[in-house]
């Protein structure tokens, strides 16, 4: 004990001297940061308003359901309740197109009565209107990107062909397309 | 008897508030010295530019804030609880211990320390304070009260013993039982801290458990009993039971200073030279209770009450002795 | 005078209770971690108390099951006024990841917390940063002030 106080007294004098409590909520304002955050922490969702497509798949993988997506005439808009979000990422690691990053925003908290109140982040691309009957069917986004992936990916024999079907019928909707395929005699079963 | 002056009477009622303040800010003081060991900051003590619009420029008056606080609560009264007793409790520790803080110089200037008996008078009303805990601890109807005032009765028996031997022995160093008498005593001697060290360690350690600070906080044991006697207690009546806790520090760091420091005077100067240095030996004192505090976990009660008996009434009977002593082998010192 | 210096020290010396309904624990874990050095919520005076009749701040954690909502509902009646109750973590605000389905509600979650206890603030994360813990304090003291 009694050669532990000269080793006890120089710990506390150390502890007394430099604090180890980060600067948060006070505002540095020297350049150095309020808190050590690194930069893949999971925060606040952020979607790109180029790269997002309004594919959905994020809203189908959310582990809470948090993600949902919703139509109206002239756009989808897919909205992510932060109140149920659990910050897992499989919306960010599924995105095909990289469009969706959590960013390390932590600065989430609002007054609010229920859970409504909570915030939402939003992010709503245009709709394109169906070629034979005019109801909205894909964003057109989507159809450009789906067009080009395919155009990469493909083998080049089916190259021209594939082309050819995918100008017509991706502009149309699901039921057009059902009742237009017989008689372009683009069934899937018949080879070309 | 002459009347005493219009400055005497002020002075009574002045006295309690100064104390008041004092307390405040060695309760600061705790919670500063006390965060600053553990690597953390305390309360600040000037707040950072940015946060001022919300928290204020300074939180040195940190335990008034909470005081304020809560006072301004609803208290809740527990239905199955003795409400007299449970309402009137915190009351009777409030009158007796600012009746004692009347009696206690701040920095060698009290009218009513000059009354023969001040010191006994001290003594007896700070037993106030336990005696209206263990009572109103057993008046709320709930099993942490009980347990809590349980202990607070067995801790009081341990440190009055010590408190009041050492406090006697100095009265008999000084052959009155008169504080300012003692002041004067020391302010042209040497202080009784030197003269007699036993009585001072021993009185030091029963102040720690006077005031609840570790190793010593076991009627307020807050893992194991929610609050001791404390618990039931919420709004205006926690309001006077922080009051009184922040009373006490200041009486016993002043009871303190008075016998064993000459009471913050400096020989050879005035008397308006005792005030600062007054509050330096106030801090220092906390300071040191602090540091005990921090680096110390929580007996138990059987522990406590052994070590009481062990060491701290050996000290203070030692002191006693020394007393004596000292009274017999160098009569033309006092 | 009285009347601003009752609204500033509601305000400088908040005493929080922590009321655990159900959960995985990570959002209590973060809250003690707030009171720990690194994010030393001290500095502000607010205490963490165990004993909600000392307590301004309720601050509830986890999707409160069947078996524990009528006790939040009565430990939340024992907190004096004025008060201000935090739903902290995805679990109190919304049932979080227990509560996937809205038409299927799970069977063992008796509700998120605000059907049980009014809510002043929310604070969403799973679990969420001690910051953002911080955060919502300090917008619960702005309500207290004016409570």
């Amino acid at each position: 004990m009694k050669y532990g106080v000269v080793k006890l007294t120089k710990e506390l004098l150390r502890n007394a001297i430099h604090p180890v409590t980060v600067n948060y909520p006070a505002k540095k304002d020297s350049l150095g940061e309020l808190t050590e955050i690194v930069d893949e922490s999971r925060g606040k969702h952020r979607f790109d308003e180029v790269k997002c497509v309004g594919c959905g798949a994020c809203a189908i993988v959310c582990s809470s359901s948090a993600i949902t997506e919703s139509d109206s005439d002239l756009e989808r808009t897919l909205s992510v309740e932060i109140g149920r979000c659990i910050f897992c990422g499989r919306c960010r690691d599924i995105c095909p197109e990289k469009g969706l990053e959590l960013t390390p925003e932590f600065e989430i908290s609002k007054k609010g009565q229920n859970a409504n109140d909570c915030i939402r982040v939003e992010h709503s691309v245009p709709l394109g209107p169906c070629d034979k009957c005019g109801r909205p069917t894909f964003p057109i986004r989507q159809i450009e990107s789906v067009k080009k992936r395919v155009s990469e990916n493909i083998d080049p024999a089916n190259l021209v062909t594939v082309n050819k079907d995918m100008e017509i019928f991706m502009r149309y909707c699901p039921d057009c397309r059902r009742t237009a395929s017989y008689a372009l005699r683009t069934h899937p079963r018949k080879s070309y | 008897m002459e009347l005493p002056s219009t400055i005497s009477i002020a002075s009574i009622v002045f006295l309690p508030i100064v104390s008041f303040f004092l307390g405040i800010i060695y309760g600061y003081e705790i919670r500063k010295v006390s965060a600053r060991l553990q690597s953390r900051r305390g309360p600040w003590l000037l707040v950072p530019k940015s946060l001022r619009g919300t928290l204020g420029v300074t939180r040195l008056f940190q335990p008034l804030y909470d005081i304020i606080k809560l006072l301004c609560k609803e208290s809740l009264i527990p239905s199955t609880s003795t409400k007299g007793l449970f309402r009137s409790a915190p009351y009777i520790a409030l009158t007796c211990v600012i009746v004692a803080a009347a009696f206690t110089p701040v920095a060698t200037y009290s009218y009513l320390a000059s009354f023969e008996l001040s010191l006994v008078v001290i003594l007896y009303l700070l037993l106030g304070v336990p005696f209206a805990f263990i009572l109103g601890g057993a008046a709320s109807a709930s099993p942490w009260g009980v347990v809590g005032s349980q202990r607070e009765a067995e801790l009081m028996l341990a440190y009055e013993t010590p408190l009041v031997i050492a406090a006697f022995s100095i009265a008999t160093m000084a052959d009155s039982l008169s504080v300012q008498k003692i002041i004067d005593v020391q302010a042209t001697r040497l202080p009784f801290l030197l003269l007699n060290p036993l009585s001072a360690v021993a009185f030091l350690v029963a102040i720690i458990g006077k005031l609840h600070l570790k190793p010593f906080d076991v009627p307020e044991a807050e893992v194991e009993i929610v609050a001791g006697p404390a618990t039931e207690y919420g709004g205006r009546l926690l309001a006077i039971i922080e009051i009184v806790k922040t009373f006490l520090m200041a009486i016993c760091v002043g009871l303190f200073i008075a016998l064993f420091l000459a009471g913050g005077s400096v020989p050879g100067y005035e008397k308006l030279f005792s005030i600062p240095t007054f509050l330096l030996e106030g801090l220092l004192i906390v300071l040191v209770m602090t540091l005990i505090h921090t680096l110390n976990p929580r007996f138990r009660i059987d522990q406590a009450l052994i070590w009481y008996v062990r060491v701290p009434t050996i000290l203070a009977i030692s002191g006693l002795v020394w007393a004596y002593a000292f009274r017999h082998f160098f009569p033309a010192f006092i | 005078m009285r009347l601003g210096l009752r609204e500033k020290a509601r305000a400088y010396s908040p005493w929080i209770f922590h009321a655990h309904a159900g959960g995985c624990n990570n959002c209590d874990i973060e809250l003690a971690a707030c009171f720990a050095p690194r994010f030393d919520l001290e500095r502000m005076g607010i205490q963490l108390r165990n004993n909600p009749r000392h307590a301004d701040i309720f601050l509830v954690t986890g999707p409160a099951p069947k078996q524990i909502a009528p006790m939040l509902r009565r430990v939340y009646d024992q907190v004096p006024n004025p008060k201000v109750a935090i739903a902290c973590g995805s679990c109190a605000i919304t049932g979080g990841i227990y509560n996937r389905d809205d038409e299927k509600p799970n069977y063992a979650i008796g509700g998120p917390v605000e059907k049980l206890i009014p809510i002043d603030i929310l604070v969403p994360g799973c679990p969420p940063r001690p910051e953002s813990i911080i955060q919502g304090i300090m917008l619960a003291l702005e309500k207290l002030r004016h409570r």
